[in-house]
């Protein structure tokens, strides 16, 4: 291999080939944006334009005027989220790496199979479920549901992490005369600080860009997520694309903005969560 | 005190407003500023009653999308307010396609809004949920004058669920008169003229006609009355009715005089934007476009005129379905938020309320008297409407809640049948067995 | 969580009065291992009440459902009338759910060969040095990260007939001379998302395959190399064989994750035209919550379920390695 890569041309081609690669991937993201400052018109004129054709910012002003509140409802579902699964998960993570209990195989077995179960069969029956516990149309009831993405996988990849915590650690607290919950609270949790970190960026991806439960779990007026935001223009039959463009550029706010801030948090996570877990 | 001044006030010229509606009846058409009027003058009348100042939010949720009917409603909106201080009503706009599901997901948690414009055939559905108020038991309904295929629409189990939103409507072929003229084409009466008129009027950036086969009940009522003028019925869809009906959808866009997209397509607004866009030369379609037309300057007999749907056979009696809307009351508001609903829709059922309405809304008035003062004053445009509104089909004619069901077995075979993944026959037969399991059920 | 903090916070103090009694060691032996007993389950205690609450109660709630007779009637109530086997009966019989089974075999199986295959790619390129790789690699991975739904809309805006990117290059290119019908053509439909759905699920295959190519010792592959290898039997022979156990895992998983597509679908076609490109998710939403049948619906999402877990067990299989680990690590 070492022999292939001295060849100046050959590293050129990888270059090349890794060029198109990532043209293909990040074509569409790119054409969202060009499409949001676009007037209604000329996406609808049948010429596709590469550069913005006529810059505008009628969309933006369009779908902040109707969005806003979407996005702020986004961004509590997504905090929730976070919120939940860690609160859900970090205890218990810790419980089944640290402590030997006789539920732990059980439950993690549980655990990989709950990743299995699509979401169409838990929300159908949650949408039933919830109207029955007042959970419809509420923040906590659609936390909840997105939850079911998010507290699987970080119980396991805060698992898999509590694994590496060298048990002296904790047995030192204890000696000092920490409780268990002391031990977890001041000495386990700071040093987990970046798997949680990881667990966190996850389930807020996850709460953010959630479609299905908000579709079926929010009935009525009142809490509208951005998702949920975007397909309301296209079942308009008449379908804004403007505005429709200039609101998936703000869903992909976050995404854009957790890949510059938190990359290498993302790269453990998608790699830790699916093969060690 | 100042309330009442502001109120008085107010009155005093919009009396003044309805004295100038009367004058210029005729001339409906730009009755936008005067609708306030009228309403203001009904509504006024009732409101001694609510003088009462308790805060009640009612929520009213319907799919009326055209010019004039979202102008319609939030004038009517604003006068009741100002005639019942304490009272807010929120509209929610839900598209047709959607309107159904969001209803019953709304019964599932016991959190229908107050008021529902619900579209007739979904009525025996909605009452069915046990959730709606019997109109008929509440003080000062009456049946008295309304057409009885239009008030029945919510009767069941000897109680009347409904009043009508503004009428009654049904659909016809609409065309673009400069375009037949340039391809030397006359507006098409029969099948077989339809099939040569679309294909003389398409060209690369136009098609002949629009078709509405999206995944709704838009589709199936639109196939209804080529498919009951042609003496079909739902009970035996798949004989040759249903299938040389079929058979002339799949004809117009095999032949490309109508375009595949349609399959996305629902009658109002996509239809009716591209009939405006010129990109299709006719479409099926009904009068409560002509408030849309007449905004972008397109007038009757300059720009689009209007036929019957085309007929196999010449001679065939054209039955067309009866649409429209229909007022539904639900309980989840409370005792004082039904009552309050219910003088909402009852304001809507004076006279010149409804007049006013049925201008605004393109609709034909349910009521026998109104709609002869209607018809006094409608234009040219309206004559192929009302000639065939009055003997249209009520959809859920002994169907009842069974209707949504064949409707849906219906729209799939036509989707089926013009995406080509069945042959007509096929799809017709699918839908046969389905329609004869809900029959059955 | 306030009652696990208290519970604990009374421990040590047991501890400390026990401590030095050398007579009570056993006894302290025994406190300290239902203290640490109780403390691990008190720390499961919100995991397991959330996944009853949100797992074990729904699906337990959807297979009754499958047993009932739903409809406009009974949708206020929690119950509805038993009816047998009628739903699983009209599913079987249903020729568009039958369909939808159908499709979401063709689907699943055309995502993961494409994803695999363009994944494996990518990830033997990145592993290569070259410049750029590092920001490539960081790049890749984001169709993953936007919202499905986003996706769906993005891809319905770049495959429109007209004034669709797709078309425009493929006729600017010369490929094609008229606009292809990408989402109406029900022939083309199920092709147009399951391109979508590969390239959503390509940056995932790449970068477990990329750091699963990471781990492979380079003295292997220098090995096969001086035993005069060319580069497909190196990978065939040597590299393939020790990740295999990742391969196994990355094609589970998005065995999993295809299974259950639903935004996508959703934002693209909806599942048409004509039901052409309607998945068992898809069509269980629109018979549940478009149609109110929610038997049917439930009865659906059964035949989904037990798709789905038909992996379980080779998943749990895979992951016997983290089950195991759990064995030996008491404190």
């Amino acid at each position: 291999m070492n022999r292939l890569q001295r060849s100046p041309a050959l590293r050129l081609l990888c270059t090349l080939a890794a060029l198109a690669a990532l043209v293909v991937v990040l074509f569409p993201v790119y054409a969202v944006i060009v499409g949001s400052f676009e007037s209604t018109q000329t996406l609808f004129s049948g010429t596709f334009y590469w550069l913005p054709h006529l810059p505008t910012l009628a969309n933006y002003r369009t779908v902040i005027q109707a969005q806003s509140g979407n996005v702020l409802t986004s961004l509590i579902v997504g905090l929730g989220t976070a919120v939940l699964a860690l609160v859900v998960a970090v205890p218990a993570a810790y419980a089944l790496s640290k402590y030997r209990l006789r539920v732990t195989v059980v439950l993690v077995s549980s655990l990989l199979v709950c990743q299995i179960v699509p979401s169409i069969v838990l929300a159908t029956s949650l949408f039933i479920v919830f109207h029955w516990v007042h959970l419809v149309n509420s923040y906590p009831g659609l936390i909840i549901a997105d939850g079911t993405y998010a507290v699987p996988f970080s119980i396991l990849v805060l698992r898999a992490f509590f694994f590496s915590l060298p048990n002296e650690v904790m047995q030192a607290a204890r000696v000092d005369g920490a409780s268990e919950w002391q031990t977890f609270r001041r000495i386990v949790v700071p040093l987990a600080r970046s798997a949680v970190v990881t667990v966190a960026v996850f389930a807020f991806l996850n709460g953010w860009g959630d479609f299905i439960f908000a579709l079926t779990v929010l009935s009525g007026s009142g809490i509208e997520p951005i998702t949920l935001g975007i397909y309301t223009y296209l079942g308009n039959y008449s379908t804004d694309w403007g505005a429709v463009m200039a609101s998936a550029a703000f869903a992909m706010v976050p995404a854009g903005v957790l890949l510059v801030v938190a990359q290498r948090y993302i790269a453990t996570g998608l790699t830790a969560g699916s093969v060690k877990g | 005190m100042p309330q009442l001044l502001v109120e008085f006030g107010s009155c005093y010229t919009l009396e003044k407003e309805k004295t100038a509606v009367n004058q210029s009846a005729i001339k409906w058409r730009r009755g936008l500023a005067s609708l306030a009027a009228a309403t203001c003058a009904v509504v006024g009348m009732s409101q001694v009653a609510s003088s009462a100042a308790t805060k009640i939010t009612l929520t009213e949720e319907d799919y009326f999308n055209t010019p004039g009917q979202i102008a319609a409603l939030a004038n009517y909106n604003k006068q009741f307010e100002a005639a019942h201080p304490g009272v807010t009503i929120t509209r929610q706009y839900v598209p047709f396609a959607n309107l159904d599901t969001k209803l019953l997901t709304q019964a599932a948690g016991h959190d229908l809004p107050n008021l529902l414009a619900v579209d007739n055939p979904f009525v025996p559905t909605m009452i069915t949920t046990g959730q709606m108020v019997p109109l008929s038991t509440l003080k000062g309904f009456s049946t008295a004058g309304y057409y009885p295929a239009i008030i029945k629409e919510g009767f069941f189990n000897g109680k009347y669920y409904s009043y009508p939103v503004a009428g009654a409507n049904s659909i016809a072929l609409m065309y673009n008169i400069p375009m037949l003229k340039a391809a030397h084409v006359s507006p098409p009466r029969t099948w077989a003229q339809l099939v040569s008129a679309a294909k003389a009027l398409t060209t690369p950036k136009r098609f002949g006609i629009a078709l509405t086969c999206e995944a709704a009940e838009d589709t199936t009522w639109q196939f209804e009355p080529f498919f009951w003028t042609n003496g079909g019925s739902f009970a035996k869809i798949a004989s040759a009715p249903g299938v040389q009906a079929l058979s002339l959808w799949k004809q117009l866009v095999t032949d490309g005089s109508a375009s595949k997209a349609c399959l996305n397509w629902s009658q109002t607004p996509a239809a009716t934007g591209q009939f405006l866009a010129g990109k299709a030369a006719m479409m099926v379609n009904g009068p409560w476009n002509f408030p849309t037309l007449n905004q972008q300057h397109w007038y009757y007999g300059k720009q689009f005129g209007i036929v019957p749907v085309p007929v196999r056979v010449p001679g065939q009696h054209v039955v067309v379905p009866l649409g429209g809307e229909d007022w539904m009351i639900s309980n989840s508001g409370g005792n004082a938020a039904e009552q309050m609903a219910f003088q909402y829709i009852q304001g809507m059922q004076t006279p010149a309320k409804e007049l006013q309405l049925a201008k605004l809304f393109g609709y034909l008035p349910a009521k026998i008297a109104v709609a002869k003062t209607y018809l006094a004053q409608a234009g040219p445009e309206w004559k192929v409407y009302i000639d065939q509104t009055l003997y249209a089909h009520p959809r859920t004619l002994g169907l009842g809640v069974k209707y949504p069901k064949i409707s849906q077995a219906v729209w799939t075979a036509i989707q089926a049948a013009l995406s080509g993944t069945q042959s007509v026959t096929a799809a017709l037969q699918t839908a046969q067995s389905q329609i004869t399991a809900v029959l059955k059920g | 969580m306030a009652r696990v903090g208290t519970e604990l916070h009374e421990a040590p103090g047991d501890l400390a009065r026990s401590r030095g009694h050398g007579a009570a060691r056993e006894v302290r032996h025994l406190t300290a291992w239902r203290r640490h007993q109780l403390a691990g389950w008190l720390f499961l205690t919100p995991a397991i009440a959330y996944i009853l609450f949100a797992f074990v109660l729904p699906i337990i709630y959807n297979v009754m459902m499958s047993f009932e007779q739903t409809s406009p009637a009974t949708i206020g109530s929690l119950t509805a009338p038993f009816a047998g086997l009628a739903n699983y009966r009209f599913i079987l019989g249903d020729p568009t759910s039958r369909a939808a089974i159908v499709h979401t075999f063709e689907f699943t199986a055309g995502s993961l060969f494409g994803q695999f295959v363009i994944g494996f790619a990518l990830a033997l390129l990145f592993t290569l040095r070259f410049p750029g790789r590092t920001i490539g690699r960081s790049l890749i991975i984001v169709p993953w990260l936007l919202p499905l739904i986003v996706t769906g809309v993005i891809f319905k805006f770049l495959f429109q007939v007209e004034g669709g990117a797709v078309n425009q290059l493929l006729m600017n290119v010369g490929l094609v001379h008229h606009a292809i019908d990408w989402l109406d053509d029900p022939h083309l439909a199920l092709w147009t998302i399951l391109i979508a759905n590969i390239w959503l699920g390509v940056p995932f295959f790449t970068l477990l395959l990329y750091s699963a190519l990471q781990d492979v010792p380079l003295e292997v592959k220098e090995a096969a190399l001086m035993d005069g290898a060319g580069p497909w039997q190196r990978l065939r022979m040597v590299i393939v064989p020790i990740i295999m156990p990742v391969i196994e895992v990355t094609l589970l998983l998005g065995f999993v994750f295809t299974v259950k597509v639903f935004d996508l679908v959703v934002g693209l076609t909806g599942g048409g035209p004509a039901n052409a490109t309607q998945l068992i998710t898809t069509w269980s939403y629109n018979l549940s919550f478009q149609q109110f049948s929610f038997g049917e619906g439930a009865a659906l999402n059964n035949v989904l379920l037990v798709l789905a877990l038909i992996c379980a067990p080779l998943y749990l299989l895979l992951s016997r390695g983290s089950l195991r680990s759990s064995a030996g690590t008491g404190s």
